[in-house]
């Protein structure tokens, strides 16, 4: 038994030591080399994802699933017979490449429950451990330990990773304006480095005398990330790059700008990378604030969708937009988790369309009902992730991604 | 020094037998009364140097059996750097360096031993490792104060307390953690808001037994035969009365109050309905949603041990039941976890190893050593300074980290001492050592891990912030694993703080010092130590490059800093 802790930590020394985030690696069982590294020396590419996270749990009946009576207006979208609501005028123009699951049907109506529910696919509590959110799952299954940027980039606070540990923790960006902290020395890059060079030097001749792993990994660390600061990759951070036309199309808010950032890192091969938007807890009535906030989240979500589309990156990018739940149908005031709307764009998935499809007056399901666990099931499929490989956490322990009874929601595939 | 009576082996062998064969309460039914703390009356603690010695023999006869050489003693510089910090988490100043490397007292290594454990600081370290342990383990814990919890630690650990004593009040204490800081342990195993005994079970198997029960939790134990759910559930009904109450999760800080005033319904565990007779009795809820009834009842049990009686009024009690047996010196995994988890914090690893997972099979490597450790630790009254007396005056303990050919590939029978990492709490006092001053500059926004990314809070202001961005790693996780990534590099080398004039350089360039002198001042506040020639000639020619006054040690303090050595704990 000692050896299944020792036996894979010399191996997994080796990654922690050209880790980009850094994080221990002790006691966790995760693969020895990422798929995402295999499938890239064959050749072929893995595929990456956005999550739109609309923190507070959106009001469906304001956004994706108006009804008659409704307190906005429906227009018609790029699809004939969708019609959203009238303050997503560029999302509708889109739609031919999205697909709205009408149907969602989750159950936990409690902020910290629901938002944990709808990043882990688990209930809070359950199983004795703590699940990790979708975006360490795609850093541990499609991430690349040799990429120069993180796997998982958060723009805006998250869920962790749980039980797969440290090593896929989310760097993250409180401010996609002014990117990674720290990239450019203080003052002129040769001088920094010849001061790299003789840090070098000490840490060779300190790795001689002491012949210790971590003194390798820390001097790497450092080659690493003094490489980053010479690297174009980097720039993939710098929001300056963009011309004022991109800048404009995203709109000027935080969530405009963390979009157009993520556009920029999924194409620099960052897999993950979520954008939140907040204050969609409309307790006093959805109509004005989720106004607002449509302003915010329509020239953002389109731009981002049209611009993956145009670079060729759709099909291999998923886009989800979601919150924790919906809201009560009408006013969209109360926390509503019995029939809301999530939207899923791009990885090939069947788009123009829409999935599932609640009752006249929006209270309940009445077809297709979409389980937190068939969501799940249906991201990983659409991303390539094999969903029945287990994931194994401190002490050996096997975790399944997704919880039993799952099904995939097979309209969205061919 | 503690007072200790020279025992003979044979002396202190009949001492043993006489202790197990009289000794009470292995025969006795449990009471409900607290546990006295006084220390067996029949044995003693030896001198540490006596202990130290027999665990050398023992340690120095594997490496003979497996032909394993063993690596010379460590210099002063190294020796006294590393007790430094694994002692007290706090660098020598230059001056202390200074008086340590030139004294020429033959016992100046025992002395500085014993100078450190009386060091405030050596609770103030403890205080945090442990806070950091028993806080630090989930989310839920992301908003807990912790500040008066370090320091309530720190006096118990500075004052010497019995580990004992220190366990009991924390897990028996009741009252509003702000007032009460002891409660704090309770109030961090909440889940959502409420106290969670399934999360109690777990700490208190892990951090106090060094058993990892929580398998059992759900169902019996996949890999340890005759670790059941009754196992997992008897130990979390001692706590079944137990509650918190206060803000939620998303205040700072806030007031949390622990009693025993029963479970909050809709808890997980809770029983509904009218108490059943008998009185500490747990539900063993559905795994697969914690709300679901089962109707599995179990009795409070120690673990393989006996169900203690406990009545419905003495719900007040059932807690302290579970801590006089749980820190008694008769429960081996008390002393044994205890003594292993502290040479685990010297060695980077236990003698059972992972440090908290003792069963059959991951046998102790020196059994001798865990018990005579285990025997001491009883011995002196469960002293944990005593422990750590013994260990750090161990040849073992003593050698360089510097492998021999022949030894390079040995992790486990100490030949010579592993490299450890500085933690972000040990990091940050170091950064703020070296260069002089009394705190690093907040940085007002970061990028790093999510807010706690899974540790409990370190606090607030700019200690708080810097350990969040450095804390990459879970509390727990090997000491000797370097963890550091691209974003805490690029602080380092980069940010305001490690590029202006600093204290220290001012300080040693005050009144013409020589280039040379400068360099050495560089290095006592940074690595503890002199350069050697090379250095002194590598660093001294490039800061003679520089044209302005100062800007070359600027540059060679930089250096130093961003450099592994400082870093790591050789």
């Amino acid at each position: 038994m000692l050896d299944r802790f020792e036996m894979t930590r010399r191996a997994m020394l080796k990654l922690s030591a050209a880790g980009v985030v850094g994080g221990s690696v002790s006691g966790w069982f995760g693969t020895l080399a990422s798929q995402a590294a295999e499938a890239e020396k064959k050749g072929a590419k893995t595929k990456a994802c956005v999550l739109l996270w609309m923190n507070g749990g959106p009001a469906q009946s304001h956004t994706f699933d108006l009804k008659d009576g409704s307190e906005y207006k429906a227009i018609d979208t790029s699809v004939p017979g969708i019609q959203i609501s009238e303050h997503l005028p560029n999302v509708a123009k889109q739609m031919e490449n999205m697909a709205i699951l009408r149907s969602m049907s989750t159950g936990e109506a409690s902020h910290p429950r629901g938002r944990y529910l709808m990043h882990t696919g688990y209930r809070a509590g359950q199983g004795g451990v703590v699940y990790p959110s979708i975006g360490s799952l795609v850093s541990s299954e499609l991430g690349n330990a040799d990429n120069e940027l993180p796997n998982f980039v958060a723009i805006g606070n998250t869920l962790g990773s749980g039980y797969l540990g440290p090593r896929h923790q989310p760097v993250t960006v409180l401010d996609p304006a002014r990117g990674i902290e720290n990239l450019k020395p203080s003052g002129e890059l040769t001088e920094l480095d010849e001061r790299a060079r003789l840090v070098d030097e000490l840490d060779a001749n300190f790795l001689k005398g002491y012949q210790a792993p971590q003194i390798e990994a820390h001097q790497k660390g450092y080659q690493r990330a003094v490489a980053l600061m010479h690297s174009a990759k980097a720039k993939a951070f710098d929001l300056s790059q963009e011309p004022s036309s991109a800048r404009s199309a995203y709109g000027s808010s935080k969530f405009g700008e963390g979009c157009l950032l993520a556009r920029r890192l999924i194409e620099q091969g960052v897999k993950f990378v979520e954008v939140s938007l907040g204050g969609w807890d409309t307790h006093g009535g959805a109509a004005q604030p989720v106004k607002r906030l449509s302003a915010q989240l329509d020239p953002a979500m389109a731009a981002l969708v049209g611009d993956l589309k145009e670079r060729g990156l759709l099909d291999t990018t998923l886009v989800i937009w979601m919150g924790e739940f919906g809201r009560s149908p009408g006013k969209g005031t109360n926390h509503f988790a019995r029939a809301w709307s999530s939207v899923l764009a791009g990885a090939g998935i069947k788009a123009g369309q829409v999935v599932g499809r609640t009752d006249k007056g929006g209270g309940t399901v009445e077809e297709r009902p979409i389980k937190v666990t068939d969501f799940f099931a249906t991201v990983l499929k659409a991303l390539d992730i094999d969903a029945s490989k287990p994931l194994y956490s401190r002490g050996g322990r096997p975790h399944k991604m997704v919880d039993k009874g799952a099904e995939v929601v097979k309209e969205l595939f061919a | 020094m503690r007072e200790s009576r020279l025992m003979l082996p044979g002396v202190l062998a009949a001492a043993g037998l006489f202790l197990i064969a009289t000794v009470p309460r292995a025969a006795d039914p449990p009471t409900t009364d607290p546990p006295k703390s006084d220390p067996p009356k029949a044995l003693t603690s030896r001198a540490a140097a006596e202990v130290a010695a027999d665990i050398d023999r023992d340690i120095d006869k594997k490496l003979q059996d497996e032909k394993v050489p063993a690596s010379p003693v460590a210099d002063d510089a190294e020796f006294m750097r590393r007790a430094y910090l694994d002692i007290t988490g706090h660098l020598p100043t230059p001056a202390q360096a200074v008086t340590f490397l030139d004294s020429k007292d033959e016992n100046k290594r025992a002395k500085l031993i014993d100078e450190l454990l009386e060091s405030p600081n050596y609770g103030k370290h403890f205080g945090i490792i442990w806070s950091d342990l028993i806080t630090g383990r989930d989310d839920n814990n992301r908003t807990l104060r912790t500040d008066d919890f370090r320091a309530w630690l720190a006096e118990q650990f500075n004052k010497g307390r019995p580990w004992g004593e220190t366990v009991t009040d924390m897990v028996t204490a009741s009252g509003d953690i702000t007032k009460v800081p002891q409660a704090t342990f309770v109030a961090a195993n909440r889940c959502m808001n409420n106290f969670a005994p399934d999360k109690m079970v777990d700490t208190t198997t892990l951090l106090f037994m060094g058993v990892q029960l929580q398998c059992a939790q759900c169902h019996k134990h996949p890999f340890i035969a005759g670790w059941k759910q009754e196992d997992f559930w008897g130990i979390a009904a001692f706590f079944s009365q137990t509650r918190t109450a206060g803000a939620g999760m998303q205040n700072r800080g806030a007031a949390i109050t622990v009693s025993d005033g029963g479970a909050a319904p809709g808890r997980p565990g809770a029983v509904r309905g009218p108490a059943k007779p008998g009185g500490a009795v747990i539900e063993i809820p559905d795994p697969t949603d914690p709300r679901k009834r089962t109707g599995r009842m179990v009795k409070a049990k120690f673990f393989q041990g006996e169900e203690p009686q406990l009545e419905e009024k003495d719900k007040d009690k059932f807690r302290a039941t579970f801590a006089g047996w749980l820190t008694a010196p008769e429960n081996k995994f008390f002393a044994n976890a205890t003594v292993n988890r502290l040479w685990a914090h010297f060695f980077a690893r236990g003698i059972v190893n992972p440090i908290d997972d003792f069963q059959d099979a991951n046998p102790p490597t020196h059994p001798a050593v865990l018990a005579l450790l285990a025997k001491e630790f009883n011995a002196s009254g469960q002293d944990l300074k005593h422990v750590v007396r013994i260990i750090c005056n161990t040849k073992a303990y003593q050698r360089t980290s510097r492998p021999l050919s022949g030894n390079t590939e040995d992790d486990k029978l100490y030949s010579h001492l592993r490299v450890k990492v500085m933690s972000p709490e040990v990091l940050y006092d170091a950064l703020t050592q070296a260069l002089e001053v009394q705190e690093l500059r907040q940085a007002v926004r970061g990028f790093g891990p999510p807010g706690g990314g899974g540790r409990g809070a370190p606090g607030g202001g700019s200690r708080g912030e810097f350990v969040r961005f450095f804390t990459t790693k879970e509390a727990g996780d090997d000491p000797d694993e370097f963890s550091l990534g691209v974003p805490q590099f690029l602080r380092l080398m980069n940010s305001a703080q490690f590029n202006g004039r600093a204290p220290v350089v001012e300080r040693l360039m005050k009144d013409d010092t020589p280039a040379d002198k400068v360099i050495e001042g560089l290095y006592l506040a940074t690595l503890s130590r002199r350069p050697t020639e090379t250095e002194a000639k590598k660093l001294g020619d490039y800061a003679a490059k520089k044209s302005k006054p100062g800007e070359g040690y600027d540059a060679v303090l930089w250096v130093l800093l961003n450099s592994a050595e400082f870093v790591c704990v050789r």
